[in-house]
């Protein structure tokens, strides 16, 4: 008897292990054949095509412009082709609309994702991890476009610098922002007298100002912990302008995390945090526009992107951006910086790849772009539109020079801690941290050298 | 028979600042849910002035609550119901040692508790089959064998095996024992395995995230924590969300406490 | 002795067995095993990618990488978590079901209110936490304020971890309550009344009758709550995902299998890794408890 039941229970035991051997194995082969073009790419459209109903699922962001953006994009595509419906898949933006991402690719959840620029690594970034939209084509998830006559739309550098990886051109990209800039409220400086600062001293003397006649000078969201790092890039890209050079820089040792520029970017930093409204540690990105608008602080460290959400939030409010002016050297606070924002990728195990085309087709005729990139205020990677914001108008000249962030140029060391993972971990600094400046630059240091200690 | 190892005043003391400590959060919360957006910026503390209740409607229309809390419905229902089913039909014959390697087969089960977080390959597996953001495969993720099958296998051993002996040779055979005589009898520990097990399905997140992409399948706890992520900052209409949540909770509790709190003893002491 | 015939009848007891050692074994055992082969793989999230196995270099990563501070850290605080969830809740849920056991006037009441969290569950009170910890002006702190101080609560690098602890005790103290009052209930009341013949002193009739009754009640629950508490994230998911002083090691493993940390998210392999070293943990720290509650219990 008991020999059968254990042969019995072996039998279950090797047979659901089979299963599990096969669902492992089986993540792998799926990807493989279906990633080739031939299985894939041959969908032959048939006549029942153009009426059956359609439903194309967008992964994207919560971001309340962009949503309102591709609800009336989406409206207008229904109305042209009545078989497509689009629906929304999103979350917050950053870490939890990554791991969106990463399930619904991996588990053919979705027909067209929104990303940024694909940003691989490049050469001398040997030991850094592989972005994760890499890994993504490398694999076959990404559908290639290449060739496509919609793509012509756009300008040649925005598809080659943020979309374009191994010759191939794998999406769209919707335009540029920049995020190293502050708003202001232009009220608020008329009453104090103050004009936009275009150093660091006089940044501190309008704060110094701001808050001597009761009025908190800044507000971030920190409570999200990203935004930190984001205003962050403004005062690297101020001390060290050309940020390419200095990334190659520090992969080859030539410059150390010690070094003065490290100090004087995380003490700058620590300052400005000194004049931040109260409690901005416990403000969330979603509410931080509200209170800026509602004129709670009189800055607002932030991506421009922001601009339609405040005069939203305040139709009377007057606002402006300018370059956060880090150096102590006018002439290196000019440059706004920042990165190819949404990008628009067809899922390549998509079952209604032709509907997503049409969509990407649809999204990229120069009026309906033209309508969303001036609703999600973006600058423009088409040429010939009109920008309708007056925000937009008034900062286009100067931030359509912009360059890449830092956080764009920087890769990640595989396993990286929290001192690596960006070079301005501003997050660990008190009183957002735990920190001094110095402390945090050794640990960055210490982490650096263990992680290329690693790649030998 | 009055036991007095706390003098009476301390006793009310403690009892009072304890309720302060649980009431509060929850008074508070009602009173925000019924502030207007203005009122709650102004003045989030205070109490209500001008009490309103359309946050409410607002909250149920904008999170589409009354379709999640059915999804959590049924998800609960049938992992539970499962769950206590497969486990009671395995907790007889191992605790009688109806089967070979009963032991073993107990200690196998019981392991389940420290084993190591298998996320990421059942991850894997219930993509691989298919059932990756389907009602079923939720279902099944949140079937198992845990505390319950503890609870069923030592409540069996109570039962004296004479039992069985009587009913075989009133000629019963073993399948109709089981569903006729020992389920019955085993009642009252199933009703707490079920009622530990409901609790853990109602709150499973974490698995909701990872399992789940469809806004029409997210059970109430995940559509809630969407909710609150995409209102992050009008709390009014969050707190108003809130209530609507813990409202059918509360009621449910209010008329099955005698139950839950005492299936939750119960299961203490039997194990 | 099997009572039910012979033959075709004595297989129904394996029938009836069946289904519940397939589900376990299929969703539950089985992929618990494979996460122990899957940490000495490389196996990404990214479905199509080749992977292999890589013997120990994610458990060297572990222990010697960038990275290594930041679980160093949150083992750490998996340790203070389950430590202070643990001792806490069991000493405080005690104290609270021996008031509650002394019946005084509602006390029913009172074990109702207690229990709710349990019911409502840790998203519901973790988000009505999160509004009673709003920085901005929310009521914990205008109290506070009252002491002429302010914080961030769970935006504060210091704060946030301790609430965390805090609020899974709130939740969960009910349950850990309701467990000790069936213990109680269980101890004959006559064994006091002797005592109090005997002229015990309250603290004599906890030392000598309550405690050592309560014993087995004690040893189960402490062993269920240090292992639950040492496999728990759900209260840091729901309140602190992005603080980075906040994290446990079961956090690290949700955050490196579907995360989005630069260098270590979409590492199925890895995360695995972090996934047996927990389990090790647990198994450890669970051994040691077992080995010194059955102890005192004999010594009892």
């Amino acid at each position: 008897m008991n020999s059968r039941l254990t042969k019995k229970g072996l039998t279950v035991l090797t047979s659901s292990l089979l299963v599990l051997a096969l669902a492992a194995c089986g993540n792998n082969n799926n990807g493989k054949s279906s990633s080739s073009p031939a299985a894939t790419g041959a969908a032959s459209p048939s006549a029942s095509e153009d009426t059956k109903p359609i439903t194309l699922k967008l992964a994207t962001w919560e971001q309340p412009t962009n949503i309102e953006a591709f609800q009336k994009l989406n409206e207008k595509f229904t109305a042209k082709y009545p078989n497509i419906t689009v629906t929304f898949d999103t979350s917050k933006p950053d870490g939890p609309y990554q791991t969106l991402l990463q399930t619904r690719l991996n588990a053919d959840d979705a027909d067209i994702v929104t990303s940024f620029a694909i940003n691989p690594k490049k050469d001398y970034h040997a030991g850094a991890a592989v972005p994760a939209m890499q890994q993504y084509i490398d694999a076959g998830l990404i559908e290639d476009l290449t060739g496509k006559a919609f793509l012509n739309n756009f300008t040649p550098e925005s598809l080659k610098d943020a979309m374009t990886y191994n010759d191939k051109v794998w999406g769209i990209d919707v335009g540029m922002v920049t995020y190293t800039g502050v708003f202001y409220n232009k009220e608020l400086f008329e009453k104090n007298n103050l004009k936009v600062p275009t150093t660091w001293p006089e940044l501190l003397n309008v704060a110094k100002t701001l808050q001597d006649s009761g009025v908190a000078p800044f507000t971030m969201a920190g409570k999200d912990i990203w935004p930190l790092g984001m205003a962050a890039n403004g005062f690297i890209a101020a001390l060290e302008p050309d940020l390419e050079a200095f990334d190659k820089k520090i992969w080859s040792g030539e410059v150390k995390f010690t070094d003065p520029v490290f100090k004087e970017m995380l003490e700058k930093y620590e300052q400005m945090m000194g004049y931040m409204e109260k409690g901005f540690m416990g403000v969330d990105y979603a509410s931080v526009v509200g209170r800026f608008a509602a004129g709670k602080a009189a800055m607002l460290p932030d991506g421009m992107w922001n601009a339609g959400a405040i005069a939203k939030a305040n139709p009377d409010m007057k606002f402006g951006y300018f370059p956060m002016p880090v150096s102590d050297n006018a002439e290196n606070n000019k440059n706004f910086y920042g990165k190819y924002d949404m990008s628009l990728m067809i899922a390549a195990h998509s079952k209604n790849k032709e509907a997503a085309l049409k969509y990407l087709e649809f999204f990229s005729e120069p009026e309906n772009y033209s309508e969303f990139v001036n609703a999600v205020g973006f600058l423009p990677t088409q040429p010939n539109v009109t920008l309708k914001d007056p925000f937009l108008q008034e900062i286009a000249p100067q931030a359509s020079k912009m360059k890449l962030a830092m956080d764009i140029i920087w890769q990640a060391p595989q396993g990286a801690g929290n001192y690596t993972s960006s070079v301005t971990p501003v997050q660990l600094l008190k009183p957002a941290g735990k920190e001094t400046p110095e402390e945090i630059m050794n640990n960055m240091q210490k982490e650096w050298e263990k992680e290329m200690a690693n790649l030998k | 028979m009055k036991m007095h190892l706390v003098p009476k005043p301390l006793g009310y003391a403690v009892m009072a600042v304890m309720a302060f400590l649980y009431l509060f959060p929850l008074l508070y919360l009602f009173n925000v849910s019924v502030k207007p957006e203005l009122e709650f910026l102004v003045d989030p503390v205070g109490i209500v002035k001008h009490v309103l209740f359309s946050n409410y409607p607002d909250a149920w229309k904008q999170g589409n609550f009354g379709q999640l809390i059915g999804n959590s419905v049924f998800y609960t229902a049938a992992a539970v119901g499962l769950s206590v089913l497969i486990s009671a039909l395995a907790a007889f014959p191992i605790s009688r040692g109806y089967v070979g390697w009963a032991s073993f087969l107990y200690v196998f089960f019981m392991i389940s508790i420290f084993l190591p977080n298998n996320l990421v390959p059942q991850w894997n597996l219930i993509h691989s089959l298919g059932l990756y953001n389907t009602r079923l495969g939720f279902v099944l993720v949140n079937t198992g064998i845990g505390l319950g099958f503890m609870l069923m296998a030592g409540y069996m051993k109570s039962i004296p095996k004479e039992l069985d002996e009587a009913a075989s040779i009133d000629g019963s055979s073993y399948s109709r024992f089981v569903l006729t005589i020992i389920l019955p009898l085993i009642k009252p520990v199933l009703a707490t395995s079920a009622i530990l097990q409901a609790i853990g399905v109602w709150n499973n997140i974490i698995g909701a995230t990872v399992y789940l992409s469809d806004k029409k399948l997210y059970p109430i706890v995940l559509g809630l924590f969407k909710f609150y992520g995409q209102y992050s900052n009008q709390w009014t209409l969050i707190a108003a969300a809130l209530v609507i949540v813990a409202s059918p909770l509360l009621l449910l509790y209010l008329f099955l406490q005698r139950y839950i709190i005492e299936g939750a003893m119960t299961g203490a002491v039997k194990s | 002795m099997y009572p039910f015939g012979k033959s075709w009848s004595r297989l129904s007891p394996y029938w009836f067995l069946l289904p519940a050692l397939l589900i376990y074994i299929i969703f539950s055992f089985g992929p618990s095993v494979f996460t122990i082969i899957y940490s000495f793989t490389d196996i990404t999230a990214v479905q199509g990618t080749k992977w292999q196995f890589i013997g120990w270099d994610n458990y060297k990563e572990f222990f010697q990488s960038g990275r290594t501070p930041v679980y160093y850290a949150a083992l750490k605080r998996t340790l203070i978590f389950a430590a202070a969830v643990t001792g806490i809740q069991t000493a405080l849920g005690l104290f609270i079901a021996i008031v509650i056991n002394t019946k005084l006037r509602g006390h029913m009441f009172f074990r109702s209110l207690i229990f709710l969290p349990v019911v409502l569950g840790v998203t519901v009170f973790g988000l009505v936490w999160t509004l009673m910890l709003n920085p901005l002006d929310g009521p914990v702190q205008k109290i506070w304020e009252l002491f002429g101080s302010s914080s961030t609560f769970l935006g504060s690098p210091d704060l946030a971890f301790p609430l965390t602890i805090f609020i899974q005790i709130w939740g969960a103290l009910g349950y850990t309550v309701v467990i000790f009052l069936a213990g109680l209930q269980s101890i004959p009341g006559d064994l006091y009344e002797a005592g109090r013949i005997d002229g015990a002193k309250a603290w004599q009739s906890f030392a000598h009758i309550t405690w050592p009754m309560l014993a087995p009640t004690v040893t189960v629950n402490l062993l269920l709550a240090i292992v639950g508490s040492l496999q728990t994230y759900e209260v840091i998911f729901i309140l602190t995902p992005n603080n980075p002083y906040t994290s446990v090691l079961g956090y690290e493993v949700y955050l490196a299998a579907f995360g989005s940390n630069a260098g270590v998210s979409l590492r199925q392999g890895f995360a695995s890794t972090v996934a047996v070293l927990q389990f090790g943990l647990v198994l450890v720290v669970a051994l040691i408890a077992q080995f010194y509650l059955r102890r005192r219990e004999v010594q009892m």
